[in-house]
């Protein structure tokens, strides 16, 4: 670092600056593995779908589990898959709450429910014509509108429900 | 609110990652650059007004990375070495002919860059023949030819 000073003669109306030569390098050299650190951190899943971004969770007696992505980023779609498998009762309510409604817009349900209302702030599908002693599954397109972590809360018929945590980069 | 937070992020994250990327990044401006200048500019547009369309939400935008520059100009102008940190200094790259290695390094300039430079402002194409070569805070690099020669 010393000889740096030592060749450099002073030229009229350049200041040289050895501090801010050695912060630029490190800026560099840091900033480099940092930039790859992030980047490595979004394969695998840290910011949105990926390793440590997909989840799977279910309920006590098994009767409902739901797929869907712990990361998520703002305004951007995420899938939210709801499985019943085996479930042997029809009607089915399905009861989708916690702060799900106030964080997110549902943009598709499929399939379609033959009934769908808001009760206490939860959002509620019924399907009539569900195939017993088949697995049931339901897809939910949503958009998070809002940043931050919130709990989204599942359950079907009186079972045992489920809750499960997001988080929505802005 | 959600504009201006928008603004002010996207703006630091550029100069953080600009900062990074070092002084003469995109200063060449091949046609890849150019390309990927265009990309950028892209992506930063949907982050900066994400789903607003209005004169207003635009309004805002412009307004605050606007005010942020002028902010980041009055603290490069009154606080002792800011304008180095962000700005980077002037770097002195050849003496008499001779490359400051140790600093060639640092900022990530080679011979060739100086070449190029002299080549292009002074058509010179020997080292020996550079009095100074200077980095400069924008990333260009000025060329004093030896007097001799000049």
């Amino acid at each position: 670092m010393a000889n740096v000073k030592e060749k450099s003669p002073p030229l009229p109306g350049v200041k040289q600056s050895h501090a801010a030569l050695q912060f630029e390098y490190n800026a560099r050299r840091f900033g480099f593995i940092l930039l790859l650190l992030i980047i490595t951190a979004a394969l695998s899943g840290l910011f949105s779908g990926g390793y440590f971004s997909d989840a799977t969770k279910n309920n006590a007696g098994n009767s409902l589990a739901v797929e869907y992505q712990r990361f998520g980023r703002l305004l951007s779609p995420v899938e939210l898959k709801i499985t019943l498998p085996g479930q042997n009762s029809a009607p089915l309510t399905l009861r989708i709450g916690g702060e799900y409604m106030a964080r997110t817009q549902t943009d598709n349900i499929w399939p379609q429910p033959d009934e769908m209302h808001s009760e206490g702030g939860e959002l509620v599908l019924v399907y009539q014509a569900a195939k017993t002693h088949n697995d049931f599954t339901v897809w939910l397109y949503t958009t998070p509108e809002q940043p931050g972590k919130f709990v989204t809360r599942v359950s079907v018929n009186n079972q045992p429900g489920l809750s499960f945590w997001q988080f929505i980069y802005p | 609110m959600e504009m201006i937070l928008r603004a002010v992020a996207i703006y630091l994250i550029l100069l953080v990652v600009f900062k990074i990327a070092g002084r003469r990044a995109l200063l060449q401006m091949t046609s890849f650059d150019l390309i990927l200048l265009l990309i950028i500019s892209e992506a930063t547009q949907q982050a900066l007004l994400g789903e607003d369309f209005s004169v207003t939400g635009a309004m805002l935008t412009i307004i605050t990375l606007v005010v942020i520059d002028m902010l980041f100009g009055v603290a490069k102008k009154y606080i002792s070495g800011a304008e180095s940190m962000l700005d980077g200094s002037p770097v002195i790259l050849v003496v008499h002919g001779e490359l400051q290695n140790d600093k060639l390094k640092k900022v990530d300039v080679s011979c060739d860059d100086i070449l190029v430079s002299a080549r292009q402002n002074h058509g010179i194409y020997q080292l020996e023949k550079i009095k100074y070569a200077i980095l400069e805070r924008n990333g260009h690099i000025s060329i004093i030819p030896e007097e001799s020669e000049s």
